[in-house]
């Protein structure tokens, strides 16, 4: 399983830069690798078919439980299979359910693919 | 968790006694689309909605199933995902578990019915579920699913880990009722299968977390979920594979082109289906309520009570009664809708239109259910997380066109539109009318929604999260259900609101008698003369005291203008046997008329029972008396312009 980096709730605000700051990493291909974490991106940023680990969410306070609830919890495997007409949501596969995200939710999540983090966990 | 290890302390010998009832209390819990509804319904042969789309089960429904050994008071909780107290789904769930809710006892046992095609995320909701120490039978579903899609579990090995009875089956199997049975009759003899869940689950809920501090919530469901792998990997399970005929239809159905498309295609086969495939049923229920009459008509003796019956029960509850056949095709295109798993594709595709408007993507359910009623639209509002996003989905469900105002457009559009094609074969012209009518109601609940959400609701919107059930074919057995169930609440309504609706006014049009003792003519009735208190009013939409009476009668419900329509004219033409309503309302009413009358039902809140129910699920008379208000003014002004334009 994925090395789980989880904030305290009041961290947790504070950190929505922080992941737009790594996804600017990730597009510049910061392979930084021995034991340093992979690159987080943000899960709107994944292209469809590519599997995903989910690593944080960056969604203030309670609002975050109807995302748990639904299996979307750091660790799970995201998958982006479609995306709806019109801009509209993108639908994904989590550990064997579809759910449908806005982009702006898909914005809040900070995944690492999931050989990365297959790799993470070889590591240690 | 895998370390369980069976606890005899925890182990439940015979319960349910000394309770309120002598039967066993046994509480159904699962998460939405997890085959919980279905299984009720076989195991009760209650009549309940089974929908393939979170939030249907609303309501707590219960029923009594003969055990073996006896009795079992058995109640279907509404689907969750959790027991957080966050939805009012869940806190109903939750108080119903711990015995709290009103009126309602501790069940002494739960069943709980998760998907095993989705083991790992549903485990997840069923830990709080059995760490509430109750005897506990998990019933996995879709066990045919599984195996289609090369998915395994060892439902025995799951049974250790958890120690509890664990059953694999399909829900909509015969068989799958055996060890529900089986466990049930166990609560009267006090059998092995009876055990509570020995796995004592960490009192993890931010609540109540000894130290008194808060743990994150993300901790928390991290938390569970591993938990929840460990224990399917301990079971032996490998999840399915995705369902590759799912797959292919999403394809289609949520295509960048061709979604739209098949969205806008269902819509209008929906519609051309309520009008011009409902036609026939139509005129066969109407002739035979006709016959009928006349029937009877030529079996009685002349007096009052022959009038009472035939001019006013008959014409009045007959004239509604009509329009069985077009709601149960609604209906039952709304149940194959959401059963198949369409329903919640199409909330997908609205959702960009939902989303501008300052909705959440799940109050497009409610909002698609208030085309059929806005009782039942308002009541699954629940599911809506957000507290704003409920109250203005509750707000603007009533502008929806329900089935209740389609006997009115109905009338109306017949009477006034000439039928025709419009588009070839696809659209008459008739339909397309129908069409606009929806529209029209649509429109208006957008902009409210747009103009609630930026004043009065106003706020930071919740994420939006919307489950895609697998494709499923509809069972039969559950649309039929469904139907008799629809027949049964129309035939209930026609039978009591309507009826007395028009005995009332039967009797309203039977004095002042004339000086020979004779029932007046209808203008210089007790009627007559209330409704030209009316006209007034209402003449400047183009209405006459008959539509008036009608309009106020149809505040307790809007079908009711047609059956007081049937009477008075029934009344008033008594003495013609070929009356017929339409005729009578082209005489009556213009064009520009008709057109007001049709536009006031798409936007006046003429339906009691939802501003009851308003009432109960906002906590007040504040919002039903704004709506109430607000959609008359709307109606009023839209009536008026119709009236003067056309």
């Amino acid at each position: 399983m994925a090395t789980q980096v989880i904030e305290p709730l009041s961290a947790r605000r504070a950190s929505r830069g922080d992941g737009v700051n790594r996804k600017q990493d990730s597009a510049t291909k910061n392979t930084d690798r021995g034991g340093a974490a992979p690159p987080l991106r943000l899960l709107a940023d994944v292209p469809l078919e590519e599997e995903v680990v989910l690593v944080r969410i960056d969604v203030a306070g309670e609002d975050v439980e109807p995302l748990l609830e639904r299996g979307i919890v750091p660790g799970c495997t995201l998958c982006p299979v479609r995306h709806a007409p019109a801009g509209g949501p993108t639908v994904y596969r989590v550990d064997g359910s579809l759910v449908a995200l806005r982009r702006e939710t898909a914005s809040c999540l900070c995944v690492r693919s999931a050989l990365e983090a297959a790799g993470v966990l070889d590591s240690n | 968790m895998s370390a369980a290890t069976p606890s005899p302390a925890l182990a439940a010998g015979p319960v349910g006694k000394g309770a309120a009832s002598d039967r066993p209390l046994v509480a159904l819990v699962g998460p939405p689309n997890s085959g919980k509804s279905t299984l009720f319904n076989n195991l009760t042969g209650l009549r309940q909605r089974v929908a393939n789309y979170p939030g249907v089960t609303v309501e707590r429904r219960a029923g009594v199933v003969q055990s073996s050994a006896g009795p079992v008071d058995v109640v279907d909780l509404p689907g969750v995902h959790g027991l957080s107290p966050r939805s009012l789904d869940q806190i109903v769930t939750r108080n119903a578990l711990l015995g709290e809710l009103e009126g309602d006892r501790r069940p002494d046992a739960v069943v709980v019915v998760l998907d095993v095609t989705r083991l790992d995320s549903h485990l997840m909701v069923a830990e709080p579920v059995l760490g509430l120490g109750l005897p506990t039978l998990v019933v996995l579903t879709m066990a045919d699913e599984l195996d289609r899609r090369d998915g395994a579990l060892r439902s025995r090995g799951l049974a250790r880990e958890l120690g509890v009875e664990v059953a694999l089956v399909n829900a909509r199997d015969g068989a799958a009722l055996e060890p529900v049975r089986r466990f049930l009759a166990a609560l009267h003899t006090g059998g092995d299968e009876v055990r509570a869940c020995p796995i004592v689950v960490a009192a993890d809920h931010h609540d109540d977390h000894p130290s008194g501090r808060s743990l994150p919530v993300v901790d928390i469901f991290a938390a569970r979920r591993k938990r929840a792998r460990a224990l399917g990997r301990a079971a032996g399970f490998r999840a399915p594979r995705p369902s590759r005929s799912t797959n292919r239809l999403d394809a289609l159905v949520l295509h960048r082109f061709w979604g739209p498309l098949v969205f806008a295609a269902v819509v209008a086969l929906v519609f051309q289906a309520i009008f011009a495939w409902a036609e026939p049923l139509m005129d066969g229920a109407e002739a035979a309520i006709a016959t009928s009459g006349e029937y009877l008509a030529g079996v009685m003796a002349e007096g009052w009570f022959r009038s009472l019956l035939i001019d006013g029960v008959w014409a009045g509850v007959g004239s509604v009664l009509v329009f069985l056949p077009q709601i149960l095709i609604l209906f039952f295109f709304i149940a194959v809708l959401e059963d198949s798993g369409y329903m919640a594709r199409a909330a997908v595709i609205a959702d960009r239109l939902m989303h501008r408007v300052g909705l959440q993507g799940k109050s497009f359910l409610p909002l698609l259910s208030a085309y059929a009623c806005a009782v039942p639209a308002i009541m699954s509002a629940r599911t809506v997380e957000d507290e704003r996003d409920r109250i203005a989905t509750i707000f603007i469900a009533p502008f929806m066109t329900c089935s209740a105002r389609l006997p009115v457009y109905a009338l109306l559009i017949a009477a006034f539109v000439p039928a025709g094609p419009l588009l070839g074969p696809f659209l008459g012209r008739q339909a397309a009318v129908l069409i606009a009518l929806y529209a029209l109601g649509l429109t208006a609940a957008i902009v409210t929604a747009a103009v609630l959400k930026r004043t009065l609701l106003r706020g930071r919107p919740l994420p939006f999260v919307m489950e895609l059930p697998p494709y499923r074919w509809p069972s039969a057995r559950s649309i039929a259900a469904r139907l008799l169930d629809r027949t049964k609440i129309f035939l209930r309504r026609a039978g009591k609101i309507i009826l007395i609706v028009t005995v009332v006014l039967w009797v309203l049009t039977q004095f002042p008698k004339t000086p020979g003792g004779e029932a007046p003519a209808i203008a210089d009735s007790a009627l007559g003369r209330a409704g030209q208190v009316i006209e007034p009013v209402i003449e400047p939409l183009g209405f006459d005291w008959r539509i008036g009476i009608g309009l106020v009668t149809s505040l307790a419900a809007r079908e009711v203008i047609v059956g007081t329509l049937g009477t008075i004219y029934g009344v008033e033409t008594r003495d013609d046997p070929d009356f017929e309503l339409r005729a009578a309302l082209q005489q009556d009413l213009d064009f520009g008329a008709a057109v007001a009358l049709l536009i006031f039902f798409v936007f006046a809140l003429q339906c009691m029972s939802t501003v009851a129910v308003m009432r109960r699920e906002t906590g007040g008379w504040r919002w039903p008396i704004m709506q109430f208000g607000y959609m008359l003014a709307l109606a009023y002004a839209g009536a008026w312009a119709a009236n003067a334009l056309l």
